[in-house]
């Protein structure tokens, strides 16, 4: 053991300056934490007096806030559940394409609304999707009336999940696309030789050499379970879909931050990063457990 | 996952200046401690001309450290900056005293938090309402009353006394800690009902007398050029703004019969102005895309001509007026109506609390009075400077948004915009300039003639507030007049209880509303809303409120 650590130890000082960034600037702070349990004034800085779980009661008791939790999770899941499938489905389609020039260009096409902030986008979106906008007009053809897809309690969230995979999935395309070339060749021609067709080859060699990077990509995205999108919904949504569209960040946004409340905002940001670490966790556990991946 | 970066990094700054904050706090209140009676003796003997405190040059130079916000539509001569710039020197010429920008910043709120919350505060600088409260809390603000007595000029103390609620609201106990920076006065406040002109002369329509001849208009101008009535946004600020017709005072606080404070939003007044705009949705008067349209869409129908009545705030010529009328022309405008009363005559203005900043000096600092004879030159200049001082330094210290990029040297008259409503219309009749003594006069004065001459659309506003045959102004001047308003109980800072709710609870009334508006829920559904708003915070809200204000 300790004759490894000597073999290795230029790779250990190579490490020390990022932990010692990390440990100033991602562990120091977390001692600012303490202000979720106090009511904070900032003239008074940490001498603040302590009020234990006051604000977390304060933002609990909300009626309102149970129904925040729900859309959040509602929302999120099924961005994560899309944020995989298609992009891994389009990284297939596309790896089909020989014409490498065509290939590349489609590439680039799906990935460029990744580079666009929320905040265009949802100047865009506002645009096209409006009962005059290039959308309802198309569906007016076909004699459909227009239809609120902003507007509207029940299509709002699937508004967003759709918006937020279609500007997302591009990133998950190159990464898949990337890991699909590395993927032995020789292992396609053996199949081919064995009388496998297409299909037969992506079911039982493309799909399971893709596995490990789809476990990767899916554990990551789980921290983000409550996290359904602020920038996304904040511009986008309006008193009219609160019951579906609120949440739990747009709403603490509405309760806390515009009003300069740190410690709910701090006590609210606690609640989200203990809930995090336990899915990140408990997906590591279960890709170990029942499909046999280590990630890490 | 830029996101997640940028939260990161913003957690970092925060946490690493609280923690900044802490290690500071305790050697620098010790320091502060007792120090700011002391200095006033030493400050007499520093006088030029002791006799007058309030405009008295200093022998020995003073500095003063401030920090400020980005105004960015002033514009600048060559070289200067909002940290360098004529009032800056102008401070060192006339009383020379020397005032250092620590730092300027576009967000001045969340970068004043900061500053306190690591102790790292300037000697003077510019609050609002919540930040005054906690800095008194925590003991880091100076007590002004002496300095306010000796120091303050005349011009300045008569402010403070033409607006005694704002004044109060900077005090403690009896003492003053931030001295309110004022406003423009309540003439800006009451709301009106605009109705594009052409549309109206063109269809030969009477005045609005009433609520249904708003509605009846609206019904003939879609008649006419189709589209829908009336222009609102989601937020329903400016459909609320008629609820007054119906005697309901939405988003304030009143006092009901009883004594008690009450929240007018959840009043059953509101009840009666819902049912009759839910009516209104149903006739397609109001934008049936209201509920996803916000402020600048809004305005956009409104500068493309697909709407003709609006209810809006007394600004309605600056925007959408501007674009209104390069757009459409200048038969485009619209013009302000007075709200009428379901019970005939006109209805009952809302009026809010107008003071939203104070000025400060931080404890310790040796020259409080340097601060207010900053602010009585500022009072000067802007109030007495036509005639005094020459045109040429006037124009530098005023004109293009200059009179603005002073941050927490500033008060303003509350009653300049009435004088200035006054002397406009007055010059307006007899042509004669000389009445005007201040720059805003001859401003607002110059703009209304060009607008009538020329129709230029930059001037727009300026005629519409002050200078038009039927001007808001003119209509809020009858309504200050004849006191036919009512006035917000909640004068000052916000109470704490209140405030940890942010805008929860009205987004709780605003989405009910909505609802009944659009009829996806019938007008019963508002005692609904109603229960679900006090039982969310809107009672324990409604306690503190009336806790805070004694009664």
């Amino acid at each position: 053991m300790l004759n490894k650590l000597r073999q290795q130890s230029h790779y250990h000082l190579m490490l020390i300056p990022s932990i010692v960034l990390v440990f100033i600037f991602s562990y120091i702070p977390l001692y600012g934490l303490v202000i979720a349990f106090q009511k904070y004034n900032p003239g008074l800085g940490f001498n603040s007096p302590w009020v234990g779980w006051d604000n977390f009661a304060h933002v609990f008791n909300q009626p309102n806030f149970v129904r925040t939790i729900w859309n959040t999770l509602y929302m999120s899941v099924f961005k994560i559940i899309g944020g995989i499938f298609v992009p891994v489905l389009f990284a297939l389609l596309l790896n089909e394409i020989a014409h490498r020039a065509v290939k590349r260009t489609f590439q680039t096409l799906v990935y460029i609304p990744n580079f666009l902030s929320w905040v265009i986008m949802a100047g865009i979106l506002l645009d096209i999707l409006s009962s005059d906008g290039i959308v309802n007009t198309f569906l007016g053809i076909f004699g459909i009336q227009p239809i609120s897809f902003l507007g509207s309690p029940s299509l709002f969230p699937w508004t967003m999940i759709v918006s937020d995979i279609w500007k997302g999935f591009g990133f998950g395309t190159v990464v898949y696309l990337a890991a699909l070339t590395s993927i032995d060749p020789g292992l396609y021609e053996a199949a081919m030789i064995d009388g496998a067709k297409r299909w037969k080859q992506t079911i039982y060699i493309t799909l399971p050499l893709l596995m490990p990077t789809i476990v990767l990509m899916t554990v990551l995205s789980l921290g983000n379970v409550l996290n359904a999108g602020f920038d996304q919904i904040y511009n986008l949504y309006s008193p009219v879909v609160y019951q579906s569209g609120d949440i739990i960040d747009t709403y603490v946004y509405r309760l806390g931050i515009q009003q300069a409340q740190y410690s709910i905002g701090a006590a609210v940001g606690l609640f989200k990063s203990v809930i995090s670490c336990i899915m990140v966790a408990l997906s590591y556990i279960l890709a170990y457990r029942v499909a046999g991946y280590r990630i890490f | 996952m830029a996101k997640k970066m940028t939260r990161f990094i913003l957690f970092l700054c925060i946490t690493s200046a609280l923690l900044t904050a802490c290690s500071n706090a305790v050697n620098s209140n010790n320091n502060s401690a007792g120090t700011g009676s002391s200095g006033n003796k030493a400050t007499a003997a520093n006088e030029v001309d002791p006799a007058n405190p309030a405009f008295s040059a200093y022998k020995e130079p003073v500095t003063i450290h401030t920090v400020t916000s980005e105004y960015s539509s002033a514009k600048y001569p060559k070289g200067d900056d909002i940290t360098n710039n004529v009032w800056t020197r102008r401070y060192k010429e006339k009383f020379n005293v020397e005032v250092v920008t620590d730092w300027v910043s576009d967000e001045y709120d969340t970068k004043l938090n900061l500053a306190i919350s690591s102790n790292d505060l300037p000697d003077v600088f510019r609050v609002n309402a919540s930040q005054l409260q906690q800095l008194i809390e925590a003991d880091m603000v100076m007590d002004l009353s002496e300095v306010f007595d000796t120091y303050a000029s005349e011009r300045l103390k008569g402010y403070m006394e033409a607006d005694p609620d704002s004044s109060e609201s900077g005090k403690k106990d009896g003492k003053l800690y931030g001295i309110p920076q004022l406003h423009w006065g309540l003439i800006d406040q009451p709301d009106f009902v605009w109705i594009r002109n052409d549309w109206k002369e063109e269809l030969g329509i009477e005045d609005p007398k009433s609520v249904d001849d708003i509605k009846n208009i609206a019904l003939k101008f879609m008649e006419k050029h189709g589209g829908y009535g009336i222009a609102v946004d989601q937020t329903l600020d400016y459909l609320n703004l008629l609820a007054v017709a119906w005697n309901a005072h939405p988003d304030m606080w009143i006092e009901d019969g009883s004594g008690k404070l009450v929240y007018g939003s959840v009043q059953p007044e509101m009840k009666d102005a819902l049912a009759e705009w839910a009516e209104w949705y149903k006739q397609g008067i109001i934008d049936p895309e209201f509920p996803i349209k916000d402020f600048s869409a809004m305005n956009a129908d409104v500068v493309a001509g697909k709407v003709g009545v609006q209810p809006y705030f007394q600004w309605w010529g600056y925007n959408p007026g501007v674009d209104t009328v390069s757009n459409l022309g200048k038969d485009a405008i619209f013009y302000p109506y007075a709200i009428p009363s379901v019970d005939g005559g006109e209805a009952k203005q809302s009026i809010f609390f107008a003071n939203g900043n104070y000025t400060v000096v931080k404890k310790g600092f040796k020259h409080p009075e340097a601060v207010f004879k900053l602010l009585n030159d500022y009072a000067y200049i802007v109030d007495e400077g036509v005639g005094k001082e020459s045109k040429e330094t006037l124009s530098a210290l005023l004109d293009n948004d200059i009179a603005h990029v002073v941050g927490a040297f500033r008060v303003l008259n509350p009653n300049s915009d009435y004088e200035q409503f006054e002397a406009v219309t007055a010059t307006l009749q007899s042509k004669d300039i000389s009445d005007l003594t201040t720059a805003g006069m001859l401003q607002k004065y110059n703009n209304s003639v060009k607008f009538m001459t020329d129709a230029t659309p930059g001037a727009v506003g300026d005629f519409l507030q002050q200078g038009a045959p039927k001007s808001a102004y003119g209509l809020a001047k009858q309504t200050l007049d004849n006191q036919n308003y009512i006035k917000t109980a909640l004068w000052g800072a916000t109470p704490e209880a209140l405030a940890s709710y942010g805008t929860t609870l009205d987004d709780i009334l605003t989405e009910g509303f909505t609802k009944i508006i659009m009829g996806n829920e019938n007008i019963d559904y508002f005692d609904t809303v109603i229960k679900n708003w006090q039982t969310a915070g809107g009672d324990a809200a409604t306690e503190a409120v009336n806790e805070a204000y004694g009664k």
